[in-house]
């Protein structure tokens, strides 16, 4: 038995369609990727404004995040979405007298916290600048959160936060990032973008 | 008893057989079996509530996870070699798409596009584009990718060698994600293992069907330059558009009323689309061949 192949006629190279048609799916795949990070990042870093005229402060905080604003604070937002320490991004009010100094202020808080958190530590690091050129005292700590609730059966987690601390008109206004130690990174743009959109 | 000579038994008449292995055919078989085998094991852990040794959990978990591999080369692979004119670099193309997956695709959805990070609170709509545009888009240009260099042209003899190709694509790719499923939840059931398992095969080989229409229309017609990329769009929306549906299915929805997962619709549902899909396509596969075969005649006439 012998088989004979009817095959069709071999042209040499790629014709001008063949050719452009590979070209226009590169040309959509990339297309593409570039719609989906711009959809993304539209979608993760999307804001919602926030404004207290009583106590003076403008902010848009990330969408999906859970506004509170009955604690001792004026604001807090946290991602209810992490499994264990919610991110959470913070704006208190301190008021200070003429003689206080930031100096005071952040001993004041690491005593209070030294109580509140277990294994606190904080860190000094060097003054930054606000988009509207004020410029503010900033603290690094870390301290271990423990969840309390005991059907949780969850693990301590090492929290690492941030204060950034503005004196006006005779208040301190803190302004406080606190993540999870692997997502502390991750989630520190959102805050970059909190503190330049923040109007006080 | 009567004795009849050699000159009056009706000579051999000229055979036309069938030189390929049959894709068609193969596709059905494989598909049919995994379903089965998926459907199986999920109405024997979930419905029936079989329980198990942690060992033998294991060993079905590895099982489920290459079924796909293991079926595509008893009924594709294995079968290619015993028709006298088997399909060349089926096998390679299969690996350098696996290959292709856990270096590119899926790295790239994890640490890049990160659905899981911004998707699930966005609205429907918005999740099946973002699915298609994100993962469906990437997945299928890779297992084009795979195919157009690797077996594209001078691998296609006849259409269907389209299919076989791309089919061979979306089985290792498949298996990447399934291998990664897996890995990144070690304690997940055979049950839910055997739904995701046949919903990822059964998606990416019905995407990989309708990409296989735009490569063989390029090598044996002069479609559009846009005709394939459609193709591509079809088959991103097709895998990635299903994504959110799917899982809607799996999971329950949140309400007063309470929530029931509905895993068997998901399962369901992957199944129908690929009969479709696989239906449609073999018409317009066919429908297409009898053209240029007409066309074929039409000029041989003239």
């Amino acid at each position: 038995m012998t088989i004979i192949e009817v095959g069709r006629e071999e042209t040499s190279g790629l014709s001008l369609r063949q050719r452009y048609s590979h070209y226009f799916v590169i040309v959509y795949a990339v297309a593409m990727i570039i719609i989906s990070l711009n959809l993304r990042d539209s979608i993760l870093y999307a804001t919602i404004p926030y404004e207290n005229t009583q106590a003076g402060i403008r902010v848009f905080y990330p969408q999906n995040w859970l506004l509170d604003t009955d604690g001792d604070y004026v604001f807090r937002v946290r991602d209810m979405g992490q499994p264990d320490f919610k991110t959470t991004i913070q704006v208190q009010i301190v008021p200070i007298s003429s003689e206080s100094a930031v100096r005071n202020l952040l001993d004041n808080l690491a005593f209070t916290r030294f109580q509140v958190y277990a294994a606190y530590r904080q860190f000094p690091r060097p003054e930054i600048t606000l988009t509207d050129g004020t410029t503010a005292s900033a603290v690094d700590y870390t301290f271990v959160f423990n969840n309390t609730d005991p059907f949780l059966e969850s693990i301590p987690s090492v929290v690492v936060g941030q204060d950034v601390i503005v004196l006006q008109r005779g208040q301190a206004v803190v302004i406080s990032y606190q993540a999870s130690a692997d997502r502390y990174d991750e989630f520190y743009p959102i805050f970059q973008n909190f503190l330049a959109e923040m109007q006080l | 008893m009567g004795r009849y000579s050699a000159r009056l038994v009706t000579p051999p008449q000229d055979e036309e057989i069938h030189p390929y292995r049959r894709v068609w055919a193969s596709i059905a078989l494989e598909s049919g079996i995994l379903f089965a085998i998926c459907a199986g094991v999920f109405a024997a852990f979930n419905l029936i509530g079989v329980s198990v040794p942690t060992i033998v959990e294991q060993g079905l978990q590895i099982v489920l996870v290459l079924l796909p591999l293991i079926l595509w080369g008893l009924f594709s692979l294995w079968r290619e070699q015993r028709v006298p004119l088997p399909r060349e670099r089926l096998f390679a193309v299969m690996i350098m798409t696996a290959l292709a997956a856990n270096a590119l695709g899926q790295p790239i959805v994890d640490l890049v596009f990160q659905p899981e990070r911004w998707l699930p609170l966005a609205p429907v709509p918005t999740r099946i584009v973002a699915y298609a545009i994100t993962v469906g888009t990437l997945q299928e240009f890779i297992k084009y990718m795979v195919v157009r260099y690797a077996a594209w042209r001078e691998f296609f003899r006849t259409r269907l060698d389209s299919v076989a190709y791309t089919f061979a694509s979306a089985v290792g790719y498949a298996t990447v994600l399934n291998v990664q499923f897996v890995l990144a939840s070690p304690s997940a059931s055979p049950d839910a293992l055997a739904l995701h398992v046949f919903e990822t095969m059964a998606l990416g080989a019905a995407a990989s069907i309708v990409v296989a229409y735009g490569l063989a229309e390029l090598r044996f017609a002069t479609p559009s330059p846009l005709f394939l990329p459609l193709t591509l769009i079809i088959a991103s929306f097709l895998y990635g558009g299903l994504i959110p549906i799917r899982t809607n299915f799996v999971n329950a929805s949140f309400s007063l009323a309470g929530g029931f997962p509905k895993p068997l619709i998901g399962l369901l549902l992957s199944f129908g689309v690929l009969i479709v899909i696989s239906f449609v396509f073999s018409f317009l596969f066919e429908r297409s061949e009898r053209a240029a075969q007409e066309a074929e005649a039409a000029e041989g006439r003239a």
